[in-house]
């Protein structure tokens, strides 16, 4: 087990690598730099962008230098003190600004998996034991309209209808009290109060996924001779299903963390745009726009990062779980 | 009831209801097992030999279920002398509950998908001890510790911690064979168990079966389509074809005076070490009718050799006492 | 015996189907998915012909009409009494009694029949035809826009912008799945057909791509397009991008189809019949999963759809004056526009059915190819 974990391990370090070489070259790419941009707002703005200041600027950000040099300097300083670089638009490190947004990016899909979970596991094993049920028809069906619709469409109907019908405004983790506040219970209560739009938001499709593959893997499950064999030792139904193929089809639960933490950490950016949410979302899009470089390229390398750490976590889990991979 | 006599099947049908007809996969079946003796059940597949003994058991899978006829199951023990039909019950029954496992257990073809991948085999056994004789569940490990080493699993104070994957083929079905007979059934019913084993160990097991018939007296209800292992196992044997059985006889009269069309024609499938050379093997014409779509009359008739036309397509023959316990279900020995 | 005979025949018909029959046979037991298709061909007809369809010019303003309310179809006359050809009423403005600001409200004085192939504002479809008639709209047309879903806040009809954004939106769908669809096959092929080490490595490309959250990813690429290209060029360069996520799946199909079927007998015997491989490939492998491979498409448009919407709705997708569902779900992005105006929110509900419908057929087609499936 702890070699499969460490291979695994292993595995993290060049893939972070590779995705550090395509976030810079990603960024690089577009025509032009951040300097450009500073030009064109200075000239909006009716000062003047002379040559030598534009010069000054590239020379401050190192971005005279060739990409490869530019690469290696940001690369090390992540690596030895986790330096992310300089944001040019908002004039401070990186790290300053995303920390906390990246923490919040990571709350809600935490939050979002665990309710994920708690629904999609007693409704995919019912679906399952209960096939061509009406039940399981309604949720099969309920399960396609949830992978259908948008969640950001989503978002901002519930948006709407909250405001229309209750005069809530449910955008934003915090009341206006609080949002300023250090922390404390109440503080903490309040966050609750409005962490669960975002949450249901982003459960409704990724739960119809789960729902699917739990009553998929249980019905095949189901038909194996083990269950058979529970029977004939005269076990209830219910008490065999629970303790066998539930748990055998628990492997591709756990497997979805890692196709389901990517869904996530993209679905949070777009609504965090439609729910005024302070993560990552709102941040890189601007940065984007801007071509702030060092901010773009950091948030994308960090938020693939949590995504391939998800996958880790789940080859943690169902080494955990499944004595088969465990004892390989 | 002949106090003999164990299970006693009368006219037994189960249905399986699909949505392209009704597959009547045991279509009025009648058959006894004895006391301490084994039944050999041989036949096709889908012959229904299989959904028979699931029957008995009361666990045929959905959507099949017992449509009519009785399971009579005795049970003599000490003071108590009753007879359960199990036809009668739900298969949720708490009294069915009871009798699977502890009065009947079952054993199957495959060792490996029989078993749960993510459970110790201990686990598994001591399972059945702690299902039916709750308040002696300390003892379990000890007594699953035991009947590993009946059955001749090496080493059982590690196997027990194994899981399923971790051991071979052979050691598997011996656990299975354990699990069976950890609470010393009257009745052990083996489908197909050695079908998916190599030769060598398929002797293993069936030397194993027989040694632990002598030690708890129980009955055996032996499924396979293998003629060669039903004359090694059975003293009684029943044929199947078509979810009806056709022939009912003691081994030695079943290979030596075989009176089905079916059963002959099986028999004479069998290659024979001491035939002549260059002689072609025969084989049974036609091929098994849709389940779906069963000929009306006797189930063989349409590749029958001594077809009858008028009274093989239209009556279905009852059976027909031969000699003693031995009966047979053709037109051809009524008079 | 007389019953059996219609289902001998049945069964022998059933025996000699060629695989289209069959899978054909399979889908139409799929009620919904049969009539999602229907729905599909019916929104595809539609964006076609999106010029004659819409009552109006697309991009037709007038200050005078900034967010008018979708109007509602009256079926029966002021008398009470039911009248099969609907009639609106014409709009008008008037002030608001308690906010006192100015807002549009139905005017009962003015009533205008709907009417089939009338005259409106003049256009060219398909770039050649020129024509003023549509398929349906009022009489008054030039003074009275009929806004059977509102307008915008330049006073737009959002029915017909609608009926436009369907063109770019739903053939995006179908370029970008072409193009996945390309990629898919070319290199699912490759690694499934040659295996070794190029399969590890095409293997890995796509566990990378598929590990990494799309949207961020999208948005990061996005911004490479250079702003001075042309909306046609933005919206190719789009689609390509969209599908660089999309063809991981269609490569993980065919590679599967590829692996399993290189073990089976009918290739062992083209082989050893000493069948190029081209051909082996051409005549053998490709047709056993071209129905798999219509499922996985028919599957995969929903992410393009997708994509294309929330990339146009954060602004950083295609750019107005193209219209797409995306870019008029842009003028809902924040809450005041949409409690103002929550019809701008109907786009949308386009988006989902269209969605809706693709996962359906999709999923009725998977069902039907699988040929062990009966």
């Amino acid at each position: 087990m702890w070699k499969f974990l460490l291979q695994r391990l292993l595995l993290f370090v060049p893939t972070f690598l590779v995705i550090s070489v395509i976030t810079f070259v990603l960024i690089q790419a577009p025509p032009g730099d951040y300097i450009n941009s500073y030009a064109t707002q200075l000239e909006a703005s009716g000062e003047e962008a002379s040559e030598a200041l534009l010069a000054a600027l590239r020379k401050r950000y190192g971005l005279d230098q060739p990409v490869y040099v530019q690469y290696v300097k940001w690369l090390w300083g992540i690596f030895t003190r986790l330096d992310f670089g300089h944001s040019m638009q908002w004039n401070r490190p990186v790290g300053d600004l995303i920390w906390d947004r990246l923490a919040w990016t990571v709350v809600i899909s935490f939050f979002t998996i665990i309710f994920t979970w708690i629904l999609a596991f007693p409704i995919g094993i019912y679906s399952a034991t209960h096939q061509y049920s009406g039940f399981d028809y309604s949720f099969t069906f309920l399960g396609f309209v949830g992978a259908g619709i948008p969640d950001f469409l989503l978002a901002l109907v519930l948006m709407w209808l909250g405001f229309a019908f209750f005069g809530l405004d449910m955008g934003g983790l915090f009341s206006e009290a609080y949002r300023d506040a250090p922390w404390s219970w109440a503080k903490f209560v309040d966050m609750l109060k409005h962490l669960w739009v975002p949450v249901v938001v982003l459960s409704v499709s990724s739960t119809a996924g789960l729902i699917r593959t739990m009553r998929a893997n249980l019905l095949d499950e189901l038909r194996k001779p083990y269950v058979i064999t529970a029977r004939a030792k005269g076990m209830t139904e219910w008490h065999l299903v629970l303790k066998y193929p539930v748990r055998v089809a628990l492997n591709p639960f756990i497997s979805s963390i890692a196709y389901v933490l990517p869904q996530l950490i993209s679905g949070t950016t777009i609504i965090s745009i439609v729910l005024s949410l302070p993560t990552t979302g709102p941040i890189q899009i601007r940065s984007l726009m801007s071509q702030d470089m060092y901010l773009a390229g950091s948030i994308f390398l960090l938020l693939a990062s949590l995504t391939i750490l998800g996958t880790f976590i789940s080859d943690i889990l169902l080494a955990v779980v499944d004595p088969r991979i465990r004892l390989e | 009831m002949d106090p003999g006599i164990l299970i006693d099947i009368q006219k037994l049908h189960t249905n399986f209801y699909l949505r392209e007809g009704v597959v009547k996969a045991v279509n009025g079946a009648s058959l006894t097992i004895a006391k301490g003796r084994t039944l050999g059940v041989v036949g096709e597949s889908g012959c229904g030999k299989s959904v028979t003994a699931q029957s008995i058991l009361q666990i045929v899978p959905r959507p099949g279920r017992i449509e009519s006829g009785d399971i009579l199951l005795h049970i003599a023990e000490g003071d108590l002398d009753e007879t359960i039909n199990i036809a009668d019950l739900n298969p949720g029954d708490p009294l069915m509950r009871d009798i699977r496992g502890s009065r009947i257990s079952m054993i199957f073809q495959e060792p490996m998908t029989s078993f749960s991948p993510v459970h110790t085999v201990g686990n598994q056994l001591e399972e059945t001890i702690k299902l039916h004789q709750p308040d002696r569940r300390e003892e379990a490990p000890a007594r699953v510790l035991d009947m590993l080493r009946r059955v001749g699993i090496a080493n059982p104070e590690r196997n027990v911690e194994s899981y399923p994957h971790q051991l071979s083929g052979g050691m598997r079905q011996r656990a299975m064979v354990a699990m069976a007979l950890m609470l010393e059934p009257s009745l052990l019913i083996a489908d197909e168990p050695t079908t998916a084993l190599d030769v060598t160990t398929e002797a293993q097991i069936l030397a194993l079966m027989r040694d632990m018939q002598s030690q708890l007296h129980m009955a055996i209800m032996f499924i396979t389509h293998d003629l060669g292992v039903i004359a090694e196992m059975a003293d009684d044997v029943a044929v199947m074809y078509l979810g009806r059985v056709v022939e009912k006889a003691p081994v030695r009269a079943i290979f030596h005076s075989p009176k089905h069309p079916y059963l002959q024609a099986l028999l004479e499938s069998i290659p024979r070490i001491q035939k002549r050379t260059g002689a072609r093997l025969k084989a049974i014409e036609g091929v098994v009718p849709n389940p779906l779509d069963v000929p009306p009359g006797c189930p063989f008739h349409l590749r029958c050799p001594d077809f009858m036309p008028g009274v093989c397509d239209e009556v279905v023959p009852t059976d027909t006492t031969i000699d003693e316990g031995h009966s047979v279900a053709c037109h051809l020995y009524t008079d | 015996m007389t019953a059996a005979t219609p289902q001998q025949s049945a069964e022998t018909s059933l025996y000699t189907a060629s695989q289209w029959q069959l899978m054909w046979w399979r889908f139409s037991r799929h009620r919904v998915a049969v009539v999602s298709l229907v729905l599909l061909v019916f929104a595809y007809a539609t964006a076609l012909f999106a010029e004659v369809v819409s009552p109006h010019d697309p991009n037709r303003f007038s200050s005078s009409w900034v967010l008018a309310p979708p109007m509602r179809l009256h079926f029966t006359r002021p008398d009470g009494s039911f009248n099969l050809r609907p009639y609106v009423y014409g709009l008008t403005s008037a002030r608001d009694e308690e906010t006192l600001a100015m807002v549009i409200v139905p005017d009962e004085t003015q009533v205008h029949p709907i009417r089939f192939w009338v005259k409106g504002d003049p256009y060219t479809l398909w770039g050649r035809f020129d024509s003023d008639i549509h398929l349906f709209g009022i009489d008054a047309w030039e003074e009275q826009p009929l806004f059977l879903m509102g307008a915008d806040d330049l006073g737009r009809d959002l029915f017909s912008r609608i009926m436009f954004g369907a063109r770019i939106s739903l053939s995006i769908g179908l370029l970008g799945v072409g193009l996945s669809l390309l990629f898919g096959v070319v290199l699912g092929g490759i690694s499934g057909y040659y295996g070794g080490l190029i399969d590890v490595i095409i293997q890995r490309i796509i566990e990378l791509l598929r590990s990494l959250p799309t949207i961020p990813l999208w948005l990061t690429l996005v911004v490479i397009l250079p702003p001075h290209w042309s909306a046609l060029r933005i919206y190719f360069g789009i689609t390509l991008i969209l599908s660089l996520i999309g063809w991981t799946g269609m490569a993980r199909v065919v590679r599967g189809r590829f692996l399993a079927l290189r073990e089976e007998d009918f290739i062992m015997a083209a082989r050893l019949a000493n069948a190029p491989q081209m051909r082996i490939i051409m005549r053998h492998m490709v047709p056993s999963f071209t129905s798999h491979l219509i499922a996985q498409m028919t599957l995969a448009v929903p992410g393009m759809i997708l994509g294309e919407t929330a990339l146009s709705f954060l602004g950083l997708g295609l750019q107005p004056p193209v219209v797409s569902w995306g870019v008029l779900l842009q003028g809902a992005q924040n809450l005041r526009s949409v409690v103002l105006a929550p019809w701008l929110l109907l786009p949308g509900l386009f988006v989902v059915a269209v969605i809706l419908a693709f996962n359906f057929a999709g999923d009725g087609l998977r069902d039907a190819a699988d040929p062990y499936a009966i």
